[in-house]
């Protein structure tokens, strides 16, 4: 009440609308429900989500790549190597650090906002994913594309191998396409995958998760020492066709892309 | 608003009819390997209501909302919202919002973050949530992690409430905001209720604000409800009881007794109710002061160490 | 704003209640909504609705299908009427209580009573009782109730 104590009601005339509700069809509980649309939907709404921050995803890393190319190439036009084929740089590696990054972060800064506004883990996986198809598959085409020119040119001029990294990119156009594309995916997923431990168990989960691996991949060498498996491995990484390795790498990102879609499904943000 | 709308009919109160309830909880149970967060809740939320989940930190409130949201996994029981399980299901998860306590955001603008979540809640109102930045005077362009305490939750409080979600929840909403915006929310959460009534569950440890807001309301400790009913009926429960220590005494032996305190022959203790006209006569008679306990006072009594009292009286 | 005694629906309906017998709210007059008593005292819409109904049931107020919700002619002497008959287990019995915890005697309090009121600025010496009339000295001016100026 106010200071009077007078107990007069504001008699402003307000249209009121509490009363609507009660109209059949109105209320905000009336909606009927359909599963597949409101699926389709909140999958869609995730790929906007994603690119709400348009720059983010395209002007960033390009942006970034352009930079790194740009200062390469100032030092290569300076220092001018004598061969094209032995002046490989790792410039290329921020493209793939990116999708770590964009996969890490879809994991422990938009899953929580989108599932605070109903989409449920399922839909964020799969926008996020067909986000990340789309995505690295743009990028995988860029990459393709500036790589046979780079062949072309044998170093921009200068020499200068950037995109046409040494056995792996630089086959025929189609190869290169098909090899970044999946290694895209693969580090988007590994980002993805990392993002979503560390969302569940923190950083401990994350040290348990990535010090598996490193586990794994060091019983992967002590057993492929102790049988004798080295020459094979070599003489299968150097000679089979590119196809074999485009085979590993689909594998090991079908994988990934396994586990985080397990993860995802218990995750709790 | 509508310019067709016509003068008030209040006794319709369309959400004490036979709608089906929002949410209908069954002997539900949340274990961690150590910790049971739920232990055995159930309950029902009717369509339309405010509803406040009270108790203290750690009462097991937000995992509750948790799983009624689908974010959580039940260990055991059933968890029904509008008639289905909340997980994983987009058609029940599209009519709900949830803003907590700390609520993560993608690093973008607020005025992203606004943009987004308006593609994701089918009630969306852009006017309403246009308002709301004015009134908590929030920087549109601002980053969100740039962003104060105050006003990341107002950001929080401006989706929740712009969303006009057919099931709307609000964990601890307003960290960092102060007396002057808290009301603010208050005032427009009552508004737009009044306009497009919907249900809101409202979980706060700040009870002497929201108590004339809620309709019902459910009390939390240690993972059980311990209370719950509608905000009017509950106040009824209990009353203070002061006088000379002997009356007090006197007047609640057999009642349950929440608290007591003495001091120089007086006493005043909580007790349980329910009371009679004839029970007030008597206490007049004895000298007796008694006097209505406030929501918050019982909730603390509810959540205090007196368990045993408190699960009797929800029973 | 409001005491933790009654239920906030019955103090809505005892401030309406109140407002219809001073004559805030003269009879045919329409009340407001539940959705404005809402928003004004900050309360629950259905708590005011709970509250504007009690004094429907009590046939205070009478709803106007699509019009509105108005005081029923005849609705303040009713209010009036139901307010006497509570008068005594309101006032008189916590008065008598009290007094008898001091140990003041019947006639003790009936003189306080004669004299509180006499005291009062708006006395009213028609009201009076006839031995009282006489023990009035001062001439205070008698005013008028009026509805407006008693809210």
């Amino acid at each position: 009440m106010n200071a009077t104590g007078a107990t007069r009601i504001p008699t402003v005339d307000r249209p009121i609308l509490r009363q609507e509700s009660t109209v059949p069809g109105t209320s905000l509980t009336s909606r009927p429900a359909r599963p597949r649309s409101a699926m389709r939907a909140n999958v869609f709404n995730v790929v906007r989500m994603h690119l709400v921050d348009r720059y983010g995803y395209t002007f960033l890393p390009w942006g970034i790549l352009a930079l790194v190319f740009g200062l390469t190439y100032a030092i290569f036009a300076v220092v001018h190597p004598p061969s094209y084929e032995d002046s490989a740089t790792g410039g290329l590696s921020t493209m793939f650090i990116f999708l770590t990054v964009i996969g890490i972060q879809t994991a422990t800064r938009t899953l929580p906002f989108a599932m605070s506004l109903g989409i449920s883990r399922r839909s964020y996986f799969l926008g996020t994913w067909l986000l990340g198809v789309v995505l690295s598959a743009v990028f995988a085409v860029l990459v393709a594309v500036l790589a046979e020119i780079e062949m072309t040119t044998r170093g921009w001029g200068v020499n200068l191998r950037f995109f046409a990294i040494p056995w792996l990119l630089d086959g025929p156009w189609y190869q290169n396409l098909a090899t970044s594309f999946i290694l895209l995916m693969l580090f988007m997923a590994a980002g993805m995958w990392s993002g979503l431990i560390h969302q569940r168990w923190g950083v401990p989960g994350n040290v348990v998760f990535l010090a598996g691996w490193a586990v794994l991949a060091a019983a992967a060498i002590l057993v492929i020492t102790w049988r004798g498996w080295w020459g094979d491995i070599w003489r299968f990484l150097a000679e089979a066709d590119m196809i074999g390795v485009i085979g590993v790498f689909a594998l090991l990102a079908l994988g990934a892309l396994t586990g985080t879609y397990l993860t995802i499904r218990r995750i709790v943000v | 608003m509508t310019p067709m709308a016509t003068p008030a009919d209040p006794t319709r109160t369309a959400h004490l009819t036979d709608d089906r309830p929002v949410i209908e909880v069954e002997h539900l149970s949340r274990r961690y390997r150590d910790t049971t967060a739920l232990d055995d809740v159930s309950l029902t939320v009717q369509p339309d209501t405010i509803t406040g989940l009270l108790g203290r930190n750690g009462a097991g409130k937000s995992t509750l909302m948790k799983v009624l949201t689908g974010q959580e996994l039940a260990s055991a029981g059933s968890v029904r919202v509008f008639g289905q399980s909340p997980l994983e299901h987009d058609s029940v998860l599209r009519r709900v919002v949830f803003i907590k306590e700390g609520q993560v955001y993608p690093d973008i603008s607020v005025r992203r973050a606004l943009e987004a979540a308006s593609w994701c809640c089918p009630g969306w109102d852009h006017d309403l949530a246009r308002e709301l930045v004015a009134d908590f005077d929030l920087p549109l362009r601002r980053p969100i992690k740039k962003l104060s305490r105050g006003m990341h939750s107002a950001v929080g409080i401006i989706i929740g409430l712009a969303a006009r979600a057919e099931l709307t929840f609000f964990d601890e909403p307003y960290l960092g905001l102060d007396a002057v915006a808290r009301h603010v929310f208050y005032d427009r959460l009552l508004a737009d209720y009044a306009e497009h009534p919907r249900t809101v569950v409202l979980s706060t440890h700040l009870i002497d604000e929201v108590a004339n807001l809620l309709e019902q309301v459910v009390v939390i400790d240690r993972g059980r409800i311990v209370l719950s009913g509608a905000a009017d009926e509950l106040r009824e429960h209990a009353v203070s009881v002061a006088g000379s220590s002997r009356a007090v005494t006197e007047f609640t032996t057999g009642r349950t007794v929440w608290r007591t305190g003495s001091l120089a022959g007086q006493t005043v203790s909580t007790v349980a109710g329910p009371f009679t006209d004839l029970d007030e006569a008597r206490a007049a008679a004895a000298g007796l002061r008694l006097a209505p306990v406030s929501l918050q006072e019982l909730v603390v009594a509810a959540t205090g160490r007196r368990r045993d009292a408190a699960a009797e009286l929800s029973a | 704003m409001f005491d933790e005694g009654t239920p906030l629906f019955v103090q809505i309906a005892e401030r309406l209640a109140g407002d219809v017998v001073d004559g805030t709210l003269p009879e045919g007059a329409r009340v407001p909504s539940s959705n404005e008593f809402a928003a004004f005292y900050r309360i629950n819409p259905a708590t005011a609705a709970k509250g504007i109904n009690l004094l429907v049931d009590q046939g205070v107020l009478e709803k106007r299908r699509g019009v509105g919700m108005f005081v029923v002619p005849g609705a303040r002497e009713q209010l009036l009427a139901a307010r006497r008959d509570r008068f005594a287990d309101q006032f008189v019995v916590p008065m008598l209580a009290e007094a008898r915890r001091l140990g003041l005697d019947l006639a003790a309090v009936l003189a306080s009573v004669e004299q509180t009121d006499r005291a009062l600025p708006d006395h009213d010496p028609d009201r009076s009782g006839p031995d009282s009339g006489s023990v009035l000295t001062q001439t205070p001016a008698v005013v008028p109730r009026t509805p407006k100026e008693a809210s």
